[in-house]
């Protein structure tokens, strides 16, 4: 799995009256296929539509399917798959159906796991207590590594002097799950 | 060659007209690199405009006297021209590093990119669609004047087009041979939407690799090269509080029949199955690119690097987070100049 990274990600956004919207994402990278982290631009639901959908053609159930993201469009049959990043109309490489198949098999493994939103909070809040205090106060942006997945904050300056519970306690948006 | 060195009081006194602009920005805005540096460059200009003889007075306030000053750097591009002043002399009477860094990059621009700056300036100036807390702010930035310009000019992106065609009109999905259109890109404004109702696509036939062809209901729109009908899918409309909407849009694209003919037929946005974002309803073309600008500007104080050259930032009133495509792959603050790929609200 030496091709494989998992990540989530915590930012702050200043919106309107400097109020501070804090998103969650989560990340799946495989290095052999590129552009594959933008499925995280689409929902959840999705990522589970085709799943479903692309088992289909593997087992010849469905001839072709057109599925994906705008940086990371597939066009897949049985046995190929071709995959492009459509914006900058680049070819990003056929790949085995089969690989795309595990590929969104695992990135939905990962996602089941958090999807508990509440389960997602209480993970990055034991992450947080991983590093010191000072560490956490002094610096806007922290990595911390547990169970190989890499948790990245990345805090704004007004989230400075922000209690951990609090930092978590006012996340808004959980993407993919709430994109 | 003459070289004039100058005591910062003795430039100031002569004119009133700047030091009352001087002094009006520094008691209205607080005293940001921004602001601090625009003075000095008045001043500066004005003085070199007093020197060649065009002594055109400013009124007092910024606005006048900003055109002064470029009518000033035009004057300064020609002294300079002629090796008549050398600009250090003027900063280092000001002991300012601020002006310093703010000429040097003024110096570093070609004579277009700053004849364009001020037809950019001139075209916001007269229409300026950014919330009133920011849009004088934006509008005597001289880095997001060169970002709107970016924006809005029609030269390639990085796949080719304009951003205004991805944005308002949706960008065309090719076949390999390019002999038909497969699929829809883009489009992120109502601009974009040619039906007039939402449809509810239909299918009676079924093309080459035995999926569904929705050839009903046909489009009302005309279907040209250059343009094809787009429309929102019944029911999918979702608008969110700050007034994006989010909407499954189709295209009116070719497809092949089992017995290779081709045959018109609704299909989805390509991609994350149809969906899509909408700038909001009523925001005309120069709205939404100058709020582009405005987001992709505030990146390196407010913005967010997602992932690849995916940027957030957002929009002047603070409602509105804006998506960005901007260059090739990297975690660096883009440069101004790195074109788009895309742009779309959320």
């Amino acid at each position: 799995m030496e091709n494989i990274s998992l990540e989530i990600s915590v930012s702050s956004l200043v919106m309107n009256k400097s109020e501070i919207e804090r998103t969650v994402r989560l990340f799946y990278f495989d290095s052999r296929i590129p552009n594959s982290s933008y499925l995280i631009g689409c929902k959840y639901k999705y990522i589970l539509q085709m799943e479903i959908e692309l088992k289909k053609v593997i087992d010849g159930i469905s001839q072709y399917y057109e599925w994906g993201h705008e940086r990371f469009f597939v066009e897949s049959y049985k046995d190929r798959s071709s995959c492009q990043d459509p914006i900058n109309e680049q070819d990003l490489g056929i790949f085995p159906t089969i690989d795309l198949y595990e590929l969104l098999k695992n990135y939905i493994s990962f996602l089941k796991r958090f999807e508990d939103i509440e389960k997602l909070k209480r993970f990055i809040k034991e992450a947080l207590k991983l590093i010191t205090n000072e560490d956490y106060i002094n610096n806007t942006h922290c990595t911390i590594i547990v169970d190989d997945i890499k948790i990245n904050i990345y805090k704004n300056n007004k989230d400075t002097g922000l209690l951990i519970d609090d930092f978590i306690n006012e996340i808004k948006s959980f993407i993919p799950y709430q994109n | 060659m003459l070289i004039v060195t100058l005591k910062h009081e003795e430039i100031i006194k002569p004119n009133n007209g700047a030091l009352q602009a001087w002094q009006h920005l520094y008691n209205s805005f607080p005293i940001t690199n921004q602001f601090r540096t625009n003075p000095y460059k008045l001043l500066i200009t004005q003085k070199l405009i007093g020197e060649l003889n065009n002594p055109t007075p400013p009124t007092g306030l910024f606005e006048p006297a900003f055109t002064v000053f470029d009518a000033g750097l035009i004057e300064l591009e020609k002294a300079l021209a002629k090796g008549n002043y050398r600009i250090s002399n003027y900063l280092d009477d000001f002991g300012s590093a601020n002006a310093r860094e703010m000429l040097i990059f003024e110096q570093e621009l070609t004579a277009p990119t700053r004849l364009n700056l001020l037809n950019t300036w001139a075209k916001i100036r007269a229409n300026n669609y950014l919330d009133a807390a920011e849009k004088i702010l934006a509008q005597r930035s001289p880095e997001y004047l060169q970002i709107l310009a970016r924006t809005t000019e029609n030269t390639p992106l990085i796949s080719g087009e304009y951003l205004g065609y991805h944005i308002f009109r949706g960008k065309y999905v090719m076949n390999k041979a390019r002999d038909r259109v497969t699929g829809l890109m883009g489009g992120h404004s109502w601009l974009a939407v040619t039906e007039p109702g939402e449809i509810t696509p239909l299918s009676t036939m079924v093309n080459k690799e035995g999926s569904p062809i929705y050839n009903l209901p046909a489009p009302t729109a005309s279907i040209t090269s250059a343009s094809r009908p787009v429309a929102i899918e019944s029911g999918s409309n979702a608008p969110f509080p700050n007034g994006v909407v989010q909407v499954k849009l189709y295209i009116w694209a070719e497809h092949i029949t089992p017995s290779g003919v081709t045959v018109g037929g609704w299909k989805l946005k390509t991609g994350n199955l149809g969906e899509t974002t909408l700038f909001p309803r009523g925001w005309t073309k120069e709205q939404t690119l100058q709020e582009i600008a405005y987001a992709r500007w505030k990146i390196p104080t407010n913005g967010l690097h997602i992932d690849g050259n995916e940027w957030q930032s957002v929009s002047s009133n603070g409602a509105i987070k804006i998506h960005m495509y901007i260059g090739p792959h990297s975690s660096t603050l883009p440069a101004f100049n790195l074109p788009y790929g895309s742009a779309f609200p959320k």
